[in-house]
């Protein structure tokens, strides 16, 4: 008997070794395989971004903006499609782009972080190279972990929101991240919130 | 289901299964600090592993959401400190928080008082905690893995703790016939 | 498994604590534990005794807050953990009133290594914020760097000690 749970065990150890996912640090772009964060990178950034990731707050910083934005899942889709000459600049400081970064992401070096309510300027070299495409994530990194890495349906949504699960479930895989049908949508970490406080 | 008749469901499985090993009785558990009786290490290893990789196959199947569950956070010299401490007090004791509830559930007196000393211990320290505070919250790391540390994929961890798992079993047989 | 005395296969047991450890996590979000229900009957205790004393008190308040002290999860776990080792010892009849020691050591002696022994585990549970249960057990299995590095302490702590209470046991 002991023998049969040491094999177990062994067997579905070595599996692991295969589930486990690559590590996403080399910053080179040129990786052979998809760019795919360890799940562990992906939890760990979970529980460190401090911010509640609640949803309406995403929309209501992006009215009245003078920029163009794009969905997490749609930015998912370029990256995995490389879409020709993407690039996906993270301007949050060196400490939280090391907690976690999205796939293909450049930290943009400057002495101070950016401010939700700067004016930003893109300064090119004369009009032959202005910068057309510009856009900002919707939502940024916490909507990123929240729609592409942990999409999330209840089992009686409508067909509509369906089709943007099956969509967002897609690209979320390639990127090693988990969909799932729940009972209800993550009402929240006020049960880890709880235990944090009390401890074990 | 009401969430602490779930604890108490838990806990009731939990006392049965420590006492099922033997692990309410301080001599036993004892025996492991001086290599005659390694229950304590086959247990905790075997429960390890199995949570683990149950934990870490139930996250990559969608079936559970590890970041919806609580991890314990790292707090590196505290926790240092805190473990010493706790390993002179257990093998004094012969009997942890958790085994010493089993051993006085079982009628052992001396469960019942380290259960006593457990408690005294912690309001003592609760009561003077001012000058502990600042230690206490030192070198904190946040919900911190081993694999985030050690920037390997998890998967490679849980091989790793798995491997190191079965090795210590067949150490640990060995000494035991030796003792 | 019902003879006295005869103690079920310790990787078998640990795997079925694994299992309900698992559980734990799967139907509760989260792991075991037992420190923390001395911490919080303890702050629960302080509060009935002064309430002002154990609001002002940094360690204690924050069991006060939410629901108070006495609805924490981990009594209600503890409890389960009573009633289960009782049924356990019961149908296995290992029921006894004793006071189990190692072999050179007397009645009393071994009362008062319990309750020194409990009461400095109690400070270091404290500090390091948990126990085997739930820093080692739990943290252990979810791979968290502080329960590891809190388990090879508390190893290293007792094989460190052990000769010098070698007469408690031997």
């Amino acid at each position: 008997m002991r023998r049969i749970l040491a094999a177990v065990a062994a067997i579905l150890g070595v599996l692991a070794l295969f589930a486990g996912g690559a590590p996403e640090r080399s910053a080179d772009g040129s990786s052979a395989g998809p760019p795919k964060p360890a799940l562990s990178e992906v939890e760990g950034a979970r529980r460190q971004i401090s911010a509640p990731a609640s949803r309406w707050r995403y929309s209501r910083r992006a009215a009245g903006a003078t920029f163009q934005t794009v969905a997490p899942v749609e930015l998912a889709e370029w990256i995995r499609d490389r879409k020709p000459n993407l690039r996906v600049v993270d301007v949050r400081s060196e400490a939280e782009f090391d907690e976690y970064h999205l796939p293909r992401a450049e930290r943009f070096t400057s002495s101070t972080a950016f401010a939700p309510d700067d004016t930003i300027v893109f300064v090119a070299g004369g009009e032959r190279s202005v910068h057309r495409d510009v856009y900002v994530l919707r939502g940024g990194v916490h909507a990123w972990i929240d729609e592409v890495m942990n999409p999330t349906i209840t089992a009686d949504a409508p067909p509509s929101t369906r089709a943007a699960y099956e969509r967002a479930s897609i690209v979320s895989r390639y990127f090693g991240g988990v969909p799932r049908v729940v009972d209800k949508l993550p009402a929240a970490r006020a049960n880890a919130t709880a235990v944090r406080r009390r401890g074990c | 289901m009401n969430p602490f008749a779930v604890a108490a469901l838990i806990g009731i499985a939990f006392g049965w299964t420590l006492e099922r090993a033997g692990l309410g009785s301080a001599p036993k558990l004892a025996g492991q600090f001086y290599l005659t009786d390694l229950t304590v290490f086959k247990v905790m290893f075997s429960a390890i592993v199995t949570a683990m990789l149950g934990a870490f196959w139930l996250s990559r199947l969608g079936i559970v959401d590890l970041s919806q569950v609580y991890i314990p956070e790292t707090f590196l010299l505290p926790q240092l400190a805190g473990g010493l401490l706790f390993g002179v007090g257990f093998v004094v004791a012969g009997l942890c928080p958790g085994t010493s509830c089993v051993a006085a559930a079982t009628g052992r007196g001396d469960g019942v008082m380290v259960m006593m000393g457990m408690f005294a211990g912690v309001l003592i320290t609760g009561l003077a905690f001012a000058p502990l505070r600042q230690f206490y919250e030192s070198t904190g790391r946040g919900s911190l893995t081993l694999p985030e540390l050690l920037r390997i994929p998890a998967g490679v961890v849980v091989c790793g703790v798995v491997a190191m798992a079965l090795i210590a079993f067949q150490f640990a047989e060995r000494l035991e016939k030796r003792a | 498994m019902s003879t006295p005395r005869r103690y079920a296969d310790p990787y078998l047991t640990g795997v079925c604590l694994g299992l309900v450890l698992l559980a734990a996590f799967v139907f509760a979000g989260r792991g075991l534990g037992a420190s923390g229900a001395f911490a919080s009957s303890a702050a629960g205790v302080v509060a009935a005794a002064s309430p002002s004393r154990a609001a002002a008190n940094p360690y204690f308040a924050r069991y006060l807050a939410g629901d108070g002290p006495w609805r924490e999860w981990l009594l209600f776990e503890i409890a389960g953990v009573i009633l289960g080792g009782f049924l356990s010892a019961l149908f296995a009849g290992r029921l006894r009133a004793s006071i189990e020691r190692g072999p050179n050591l007397g009645r009393g002696s071994r009362l008062a290594y319990a309750f020194g022994g409990g009461s400095v585990m109690g400070i270091g549970a404290v500090i390091a914020r948990g126990c085997t249960s739930g820093l080692a057990l739990t943290g252990g299995a979810l791979l968290s760097a502080g329960a590891w590095l809190f388990m090879m302490a508390a190893f290293a702590g007792a094989y460190v000690f052990a000769p010098f209470v070698k007469r408690a046991w031997r």
